[in-house]
């Protein structure tokens, strides 16, 4: 099936053509189109740079490239106040209204500092692999920040997940099952010996590790009982297991026996085959199409096992696969906003370091609101609508938030388009010479769009249709 | 099958409360059939169901008052609405003073309560609760869709412009319908819809076919409703956020805009502290707005053909707390009101507990009401059959 059926025959041969001429090929270098679904599908949006540094590779080099230099990789730096300490805030009961009035405030300003820096995090990342891997975990690791209220652990939360985003699965579980806002989100600063609490073990089991269906309620509450007493330090916000609420007895979880600690719990879930599945899973839908091959996934998921759960080496596993690069699969999955408007900002800001960055996106008309515009748009960072995260998927797109991202994406594209590059507009810069347009094209959207555009328009024209198109959504 | 309605415009004989004003109403109502059949039977599809979220939990005991049970006033000894100032409906109920502007609704056998409303093992956090609520489904399950989603036959759903409006916080009892909208301001709506391209019916693949036919339902809804948006561009609605929702269901309704279903959302229940005056803020913004909605749809002869139905995602405790407030409880009152309904009680008002930390216990599941309003009002068996295991109240005279 083609994805642009109604493209004449001699538009696609003229695309075609055009696309010949102008990347010039080494033997063993890719096809445009595959760097294009490669870059798109695993980033956001192409810059030219990006373009230039694959281009001439083969595609197993290219992909080898992308996923081991996102497991390294800079970061914005984060606000001053992340490094303080005591983690948190706690209110004591004499505080006037207007210490309470104060630390509220200061808390809203933390986290809405915090969103604007993740999203200046995924504008400059010179590694956008690492960035949707972040999003991907923060997303299958879920923490409302309106449950805990507490802006440094939630940083210290987003830092722990990027550390670990192309590392190993089973170590990030052992460390989110130790994390401060992950133990209050679901409850389990309140799982003592003596009042189970068994939220944290039922999400653990239902979402983090196998999925419905492959437990009983018994081993909920048992793996309840493994985590109890794990819970946060009240003065300083930091992990800390109270062995006296800590049920030290035997446990009984998926039909082993032993007096099983939170870890012990953990080491139980990875055996199971259930795990690896769910990840793999999951992750065929962020990468590879709306609808997973269930034998593929088994195969993936166990070698994913026996790799000690190495997220890069499966990564690759699932960019070089026939599934993945398959003409058909391309264009299938809709972008989350951070993918859409990130993707459309990107290719105007290439080349620029953090700080310059930081300065064009404050100076767009709605740069200091760029939160609130993800939020419109159906994702408010760190504010997942529910512990399972954002649905994702067609989900993205309804009737609310189709209005919201064309919207932004029209307001931000001409905004960064008039923020003139020497006397340049930013978007063209990099795709100067023959063919600038379809290149233009080409970093924009993932697959050509739906509606013909006629060559004749001018760039800033053709900028604004392509944003127009239903192709803009789609990756 | 249709159920008679009270004060249908062909005019009932059985109707024993028909004011002067509805009489002069149903005669215009007559005239204008002579000129167009439209209207000779008000068919389902003319029916139009409001739905009203009270959002953070309802106190359902500070707005329909147990004044009778001694224990209310016990447990309650800051909160509790003082005999002497609360509104009687009945020998043992009565409301929030604030209500007051509901008295002639009552009073007209236009509004129905059903006392004790929830469900089995109730959970007591805002979005669980309402999820459960927008959802219809038990405390057990997670259901994806909500329960008036894609609620009718796709023959008749053809007919409507958007098959649900909510206005305020997302698609609610509409999430995942493939033909509702969420406007939070009409007129940004209709403005940023404008510059939407139309885009080709078949562009390819399953997810530009999705973009597509949600644009193409956006610009559907957007031909029917616009009339009443754009003018309302140059006029701006004054006043809360409800009589802002309200205004622009009650002109769509009376611009004869085909959608059968709106939800609207009041804002700021959860008052575990200083509740005495936000709730009293609440119930007169609650009051105030429904009693003109009423009259409005008296006036311009659609009140007959219209349900509305209040819900929260909870009640609060039957004690209060030390804060002069109210934590998060579980049963209580749904208010429904319109021209069709059967005037009284439905359930009966739960005993207050004598503990303290106990909480009200359901009579009435909910999904009772939801399967009496999907099937009897408004004739949409894919919302009804799913709760067919729930036995209808009856709330239709």
């Amino acid at each position: 099936m083609s994805i642009v059926p109604n493209l004449s025959l001699a538009h696609a041969l003229g695309a075609i053509m055009l696309a010949l001429t102008v990347f010039a090929q080494p033997a063993n270098a890719m096809q445009p189109e595959e760097a294009r679904h490669l870059l798109h599908r695993t980033g956001f949006g192409v810059s030219h740079s990006q373009w230039q540094s694959i281009i001439d590779l083969d595609y197993d080099a290219a992909v080898d490239k992308l996923v081991s230099e996102a497991t390294r990789g800079q970061t914005v730096k984060a606000p001053q106040w992340t490094d303080e300490k005591p983690l948190w805030t706690v209110r004591q009961s004499g505080w006037t209204t207007e210490q309470r009035r104060e630390l509220r405030l200061n808390k809203r300003a933390k986290i809405a500092e915090l969103r604007h820096w993740w999203i200046l995090q995924m504008l400059a990342t010179p590694t956008p692999l690492r960035e949707r891997m972040t999003l991907f975990w923060s997303n299958h690791f879920t923490t409302q920040y309106n449950k805990i209220f507490a802006p440094m652990l939630v940083f210290n939360q987003h830092e722990m997940l990027r550390s670990h985003a192309l590392g190993h699965f089973d170590k990030m579980l052992f460390d989110v099952l130790q994390d401060p806002a992950m133990l209050l989100y679901l409850d389990n600063d309140k799982n003592n010996l003596n009042s189970v609490n068994e939220n944290l073990a039922r999400e653990l089991m239902e979402l983090f590790t196998l999925g419905e269906g492959n437990y009983s309620e018994d081993d909920v509450k048992e793996a309840a009982r493994c985590l109890t007493g794990w819970g946060v330090k009240r003065d300083t916000g930091e992990f800390r297991i109270l062995n006296k609420r800590h049920d030290a007895r035997s446990k009984t979880v998926l039909g082993h026996s032993g007096k099983y600690s939170g870890d012990d719990l953990a080491r139980l879930l990875l055996e199971q085959p259930a795990t690896a599945e769910r990840i793999v899973r999951k992750l065929w839908l962020e990468f590879v199409s709306l609808e997973p091959n269930e034998s593929v996934v088994k195969i993936w998921a166990l070698e994913f096992s026996k790799s000690n759960y190495a997220v890069d080496a499966l990564l690759k596993t699932i960019f070089k696969s026939p599934q993945f690069r398959s003409v058909e699969n391309r264009g299938v999955l809709i972008k989350s906003p951070s993918e859409l408007f990130v993707g459309l900002m990107r290719p105007a800001l290439d080349g620029l370091n953090p700080e310059q960055i930081r300065v064009r996106v404050s100076e767009l008309r709605p740069g200091k609101r760029l939160p609130q515009l993800f939020r419109n748009a159906g994702q408010n960072l760190f504010e997942p609508p529910s512990v399972e995260g954002w649905p994702g998927g067609l989900e993205w797109v309804d009737s609310r938030t189709v209005l919201a991202r064309e919207h932004t994406a029209r307001n931000l594209v001409v905004g960064l388009a008039d923020q003139k590059r020497g006397s340049t507009n930013p978007y063209l810069i990099s795709s100067s010479g023959k063919n600038s347009k379809g290149r233009l094209i080409t970093h924009l959207n993932a697959v050509d769009p739906v509606s013909h555009i006629p060559t004749t328009y001018t760039q800033q024209r053709m900028l604004l249709e392509l944003i127009r198109d239903p192709a803009v959504h789609v990756k | 099958m249709k159920k008679p309605l009270k004060h249908s415009h062909a005019g009932s004989a059985s109707n024993t409360t028909f004011s002067r004003r509805r009489l002069l109403q149903s005669l215009a109502a007559l005239s204008t059939l002579s000129s167009g059949l439209a209207f000779a039977t008000p068919s389902t599809s003319a029916r139009r169901l409001i739905l009203v979220e009270l959002a953070g939990g309802n106190d359902g005991l500070n707005s329909v008052i147990p004044y009778t049970q001694k224990r209310y006033y016990e447990a309650r000894p800051v909160l509790a609405i003082k005999r002497d100032e609360l509104v009687t409906l009945s020998d043992h109920i009565g409301l929030h003073p604030k209500l007051a502007p509901l008295l002639p609704a009552w009073k007209n056998d236009d509004m129905h309560i059903a006392l004790g409303v929830g469900y089995p093992n109730p959970n007591r956090s805002h979005f669980r609760s309402s999820d459960i609520w927008h959802t219809a489904s038990g405390s057990d399950r997670i259901l994806k869709r909500g329960w008036l989603a894609d609620a009718f036959e796709a023959q008749e759903s053809a007919d409507f412009s958007a098959e649900g409006v909510a206005f305020g916080s997302g698609y609610g009892p509409f999430l995942g319908s493939s033909q509702s909208l969420v406007l939070d301001d009409p007129v940004t709506f209709a403005k940023q819809a404008r510059m939407m391209r139309p885009a080709p019916p078949q562009p390819g693949n399953t997810a530009l076919n999705h973009v597509v036919s949600v644009r193409r339902q956006i610009a559907r809804a957007l031909d029917d409703l616009s009339v009443v948006i754009d003018a309302r561009k140059k006029r701006k609605i004054k006043g809360s956020d409800l009589h802002k929702q309200l205004t622009i269901v009650s002109e769509l309704i009376a611009a004869k805009a085909k959608v059968p279903m709106y939800k609207v959302t009041l804002k700021g229940f959860d008052t575990h502290f200083h509740q005495p005056n936000r709730h009293k803020g609440l119930m007169d913004d609650l009051g105030t707005e429904l009693g003109a909605l009423r009259e409005r749809l008296i006036e311009s002869g659609h009140w007959d053909s219209t349900l509305v139905m209040t819900y929260s995602e909870f009640g609060r405790r039957a004690a209060e707390n030390g804060s002069r407030g109210t934590d998060h409880g579980t049963a209580a009152p749904v208010i429904l009101m319109g021209g069709g309904v059967r005037g009284g009680f439905s359930g009966k008002q739960p005993d207050f507990p004598d503990n303290d930390d106990d909480d009200l216990a359901f009579h009435l599941d909910y999904r009772q009401i939801y399967r009496t309003v999907a099937k009897q009002w408004l004739n949409a068996p894919a919302a009804a059959d799913k709760l067919r295991s729930f036995k209808p109240i009856e709330l239709f005279s």
